[in-house]
C-alpha cells in the first residue's frame, strides 16, 4: 500500500498526460482521416517527418515556434501525397501509406546525414519550455498534472475538444462522416467527396506533424533517427480503441500513455517493459473482438470513390 | 477449320503478350524509380552513376556480395509470398513481421531443447515455425470472418503483440544465460540448414554463408504458384479475392477461405523466421528482423502477387540492401538512400495500377465507339 502511494503521484499522471499527447494528436488525425473513408497507415511516417522538420526549422531559425509551424506544414504536404494517390489516382491506401512510412524513414535519415553530417541524430535545438498557468497551477494534484505542462500539450486539450465538436456538431463534420459512410449518397446531395476527403487527409497530416514536433521540441529537443518509435501505430490503435471519435482516441491515448509512464517507474513493480508495450495492441484486439460493444469502422473505409 | 485455328493463334498471342507486359511493366517501374532516385541524388549533389555502379558492384560482383544479396532475399521471398497469397484472397496481411517472429520463436525453442537426427529435426522446426506463424494470423482471420474487423488493423495489432512477446521470451526464457546479450542459445547442429557449398563445392558461391534455405524458398514459391493455379484451395481463394459475393453465390465460403488464406499467409511468414534462424544466424537475436515483414509488402506488390515474380522482386530488394553499404563507402551517398529507393518503388507500384486503369478505360471507350458506329 505504501508502495502504491509512492507510485501514484501527481508526477506519474503528469507524465501520463505528456506521453499521451503525441499519441492523441496522431490518433485524432487518424480519426478525422478515417471518418472520411481514407485509411491512414502513414501516421508513423508523418510523425517522423514532423519531428525532423521541426528540428531543422528550429535549428536554422532559432525559433521553436517556427519549428512547430514548419512541422505542421511539411507533414500536411506529405499527407497531400496520400490524398492525391488515394483520391485522384484511386491507389490502394494501405500501399501508399506503407510507401510514405518507408520513404519517411529513408528521407529523414538521408537528410540528417546530408544537413548535419552526422548519422543517427542531430545536434540539440531550441525547444519549448513549460508554462505554468497562474492560479490554476497551484491547485494541489490537478495543478501539477494539468497546468504545469508544455505549450503543445495545452494546444492538444483545445484540439481534442474542438475536433470532437467539429466532427459531431457542425456541418463540415457531418460531411466528413457522410463521405466516409456513404460517399455516393453524399455526392447525390451535392457534397464534393474529393474535396472533403482532401481536407480530412491534410488535417491528419498537420496533426501528425504536430505530434512529431511535440516529441522533438518538447521532449528530447533534437531529432534521432526513427524517434517516432511505433507511435503512429499506437495512435492507430488508440483511434480504433476510441471507436473513431476524438474523445475516445484521447482516452485510449491516456490509457496507453499511462502504461508508458508506469514503465518509467519500473523497479517498483518489476513489470517487464515488453509486456507493458503490448498493452495498447492487446486492448485494441479485445475491443475489435466485440468485448466492449461493437466497434465498427466507417463503412467506406479504404474504398476509393468512383464518380460515374 | 481455318477460322478456329486463327482464333486459337490469336488467343495464344494474346496470352504471350500478357506475359510480356506483366514482366515489362515492373521492369519499367523499377527503371522509373531508379531515375527518380538519381534525380534526388543529383539535387543533393551526389553522383548517381557512381552511386548505382557501386550499388550494383556491392550487390553482385564477387561471391561474397552475391551471396549476401541472395541471403537477404531469402526472408523476403517468404514474407513476399505471405503478403501475395493473402492478397490473392483480397486480404492485406501487413503483420508478417510479427508472424515471422513467432515462427522464429517456435523453431528456436525446438532447435535448442530437443535432440533429434537432422533428417527429422530440420523438418520438425520448419513445420513448427510455419504453424506458429500461421496461428498468429489465424486470429485476424477469425475476427475478419466473424466480426468483419478490418484485417489491416488486426494483423498490424497482432504483429506488434508478436514483436514484443518475442522480445520478452527471448530476453527471459530462451536467453543464453552465459551472456548478458539479448540472444538465445545456439541451436543444435542437427537443426541447422546446411550451407550450399557443402553440396556443390564448385559453384561461385563457395565458402559463403548461403544455405539451402534459398532453395527451400524457391521451392515454396513454386509450391504456392501450384496451389494457386492448380488446386481447388487456390481456385476458391482466388475466387473470393476476385469477387466475394459471386463466390458466395456459387457456394464458396468467404469466411472459410478468409481464415484459410490468412493462416497460409502466416505460415509463410513464420517460415521466413525459421529459415533465418536455422540457416543464417543459428541463434535468435532480439529484434533481428530488418523490417522483412514490411519489405515483404513491397516485394509482393512489385511482383504483382505472382509467386514466381516474388523470387525476382525479393532478389532486387535483397540487392538494394546488400549494395547500400558499398554505395555509402564508394559514392558517399548516405545508406538511407536505399530506404528512399524502396519507398519510391512502392509509390511507383501504387501508381502503376492507375496506368493500367487508364489503358483499360481507353480500351473500353474505344470499344464503345466501335459499337456505336
Amino acid at each position: 500500500m505504501e508502495q502504491l502511494k509512492n507510485i501514484l503521484t501527481p508526477s506519474l499522471f503528469a507524465a501520463m498526460i505528456r506521453m499521451a499527447t503525441p499519441l492523441a494528436l496522431a490518433a485524432i488525425g487518424g480519426t478525422i482521416c478515417e471518418r472520411s473513408g481514407i485509411i491512414n497507415i502513414a501516421l508513423e511516417g508523418l510523425i517522423l517527418i514532423g519531428a525532423f522538420s521541426s528540428v531543422v526549422v528550429s535549428y536554422f531559425t532559432g525559433s521553436a515556434w517556427l519549428g512547430v509551424l514548419g512541422a505542421v506544414i511539411i507533414s500536411a504536404l506529405f499527407a497531400l501525397l496520400l490524398a492525391y494517390f488515394s483520391i485522384n489516382l484511386r491507389a490502394n491506401q494501405v500501399i501508399v501509406g506503407t510507401a510514405i512510412n518507408i520513404f519517411a524513414l529513408g528521407a529523414t535519415g538521408f537528410l540528417t546525414d546530408f544537413i548535419f553530417k552526422e548519422a543517427g541524430a542531430t545536434p540539440g535545438v531550441a525547444g519549448l519550455d513549460p508554462i505554468k498557468i497562474p492560479v490554476l497551477c497551484d491547485i494541489p494534484w490537478i495543478g501539477e498534472i494539468f497546468f504545469q505542462q508544455k505549450p503543445i500539450i495545452y494546444l492538444t486539450f483545445l484540439i481534442i475538444a474542438l475536433s470532437q465538436f467539429i466532427l459531431f456538431k457542425t456541418k463540415i463534420g457531418l460531411r466528413i462522416r457522410a463521405v466516409g459512410e456513404h460517399p455516393r449518397a453524399a455526392d447525390t446531395v451535392g457534397i464534393n467527396v474529393s474535396k472533403i476527403r482532401y481536407l480530412a487527409v491534410i488535417i491528419s497530416g498537420a496533426l501528425g506533424g504536430l505530434a512529431g514536433a511535440q516529441l522533438a521540441l518538447e521532449e528530447i529537443r533534437r531529432f534521432v533517427e526513427y524517434m517516432s518509435g511505433g507511435r503512429g501505430f499506437i495512435a492507430l490503435a488508440a483511434n480504433v480503441f476510441g471507436k473513431w471519435t476524438p474523445i475516445g482516441s484521447w482516452l485510449g491515448s491516456l490509457l496507453f500513455g499511462f502504461a508508458q509512464a508506469l514503465q518509467l517507474r519500473i523497479g517498483v513493480f518489476k513489470i517487464p517493459p515488453e509486456l507493458t508495450n503490448m498493452i495498447p495492441y492487446i486492448l485494441t484486439i479485445i475491443v475489435l473482438a466485440g468485448a466492449m460493444g461493437r466497434a465498427t469502422a466507417p463503412t467506406a473505409l479504404g474504398k476509393p470513390y468512383v464518380k460515374d | 477449320m481455318m477460322k478456329e485455328e486463327k482464333k486459337e493463334k490469336r488467343f495464344k498471342d494474346n496470352r504471350f503478350g500478357k506475359t510480356i507486359t506483366s514482366i515489362l511493366v515492373p521492369i519499367g517501374m523499377i527503371f522509373i524509380s531508379f531515375l527518380v532516385g538519381a534525380i534526388i541524388m543529383l539535387i543533393f549533389g551526389y553522383n548517381p552513376i557512381k552511386a548505382y555502379v557501386s550499388l550494383m558492384r556491392g550487390a553482385f560482383v564477387g561471391s561474397f556480395n552475391l551471396a549476401q544479396t541472395l541471403l537477404n532475399s531469402v526472408p523476403l521471398i517468404f514474407t513476399g509470398l505471405a503478403v501475395a497469397f493473402a492478397f490473392r484472397c483480397g486480404l492485406f496481411n501487413i503483420g508478417a513481421e510479427g508472424q515471422l517472429y513467432l515462427g522464429s520463436l517456435a523453431s528456436t525453442y525446438l532447435a535448442t531443447t530437443i535432440v533429434l537426427p537432422a533428417i527429422l529435426h530440420v523438418p520438425l522446426i520448419l513445420i513448427a515455425g510455419a504453424l506458429a506463424g500461421g496461428l498468429w494470423a489465424f486470429l485476424p482471420g477469425i475476427l475478419k470472418a466473424k466480426t468483419g474487423s478490418h484485417e489491416v488493423i488486426t494483423t498490424m495489432m497482432m504483429s506488434w503483440i508478436g514483436v514484443f512477446f518475442s522480445s520478452y521470451v527471448i530476453r527471459n526464457i530462451l536467453r543464453d544465460k552465459r551472456t548478458t546479450l539479448p540472444v538465445s542459445k545456439t541451436i543444435y547442429k542437427s537443426a541447422e540448414l546446411i550451407k550450399i557449398d557443402q553440396i556443390f563445392p564448385i559453384l561461385v558461391l563457395k565458402e559463403t554463408r548461403l544455405h539451402i534455405g534459398f532453395f527451400i524458398a524457391i521451392l515454396t514459391a513454386i509450391l504456392i504458384w501450384y496451389i494457386l493455379k492448380k488446386t481447388t484451395i487456390g481456385y476458391e481463394v482466388r475466387a473470393v479475392g476476385f469477387n466475394p459475393y459471386a463466390s458466395e453465390y456459387a457456394g464458396i465460403s468467404i469466411g472459410k477461405n478468409t481464415i484459410l488464406a490468412l493462416f497460409i499467409s502466416g505460415m509463410l511468414a513464420g517460415l521466413a523466421g525459421t529459415v533465418e534462424v536455422a540457416g543464417l544466424h543459428h541463434k535468435l537475436w532480439d529484434r533481428y528482423s530488418a523490417m522483412y515483414g514490411f519489405t515483404g509488402i513491397a516485394v509482393a506488390l512489385l511482383a504483382k502477387n505472382n509467386p514466381i515474380g516474388v523470387i525476382f522482386a525479393a532478389i532486387l530488394f535483397g540487392a538494394i540492401q546488400a549494395g547500400g553499404k558499398s554505395m555509402q563507402l564508394d559514392a558517399n551517398v548516405p545508406v538511407d538512400m536505399t530506404d528512399i529507393l524502396e519507398g519510391i518503388i512502392i509509390f511507383a507500384v501504387a501508381a502503376e495500377e492507375i496506368i493500367k486503369m487508364f489503358i483499360r478505360a481507353r480500351e473500353k471507350r474505344r470499344l464503345v465507339k466501335i459499337g456505336t458506329t
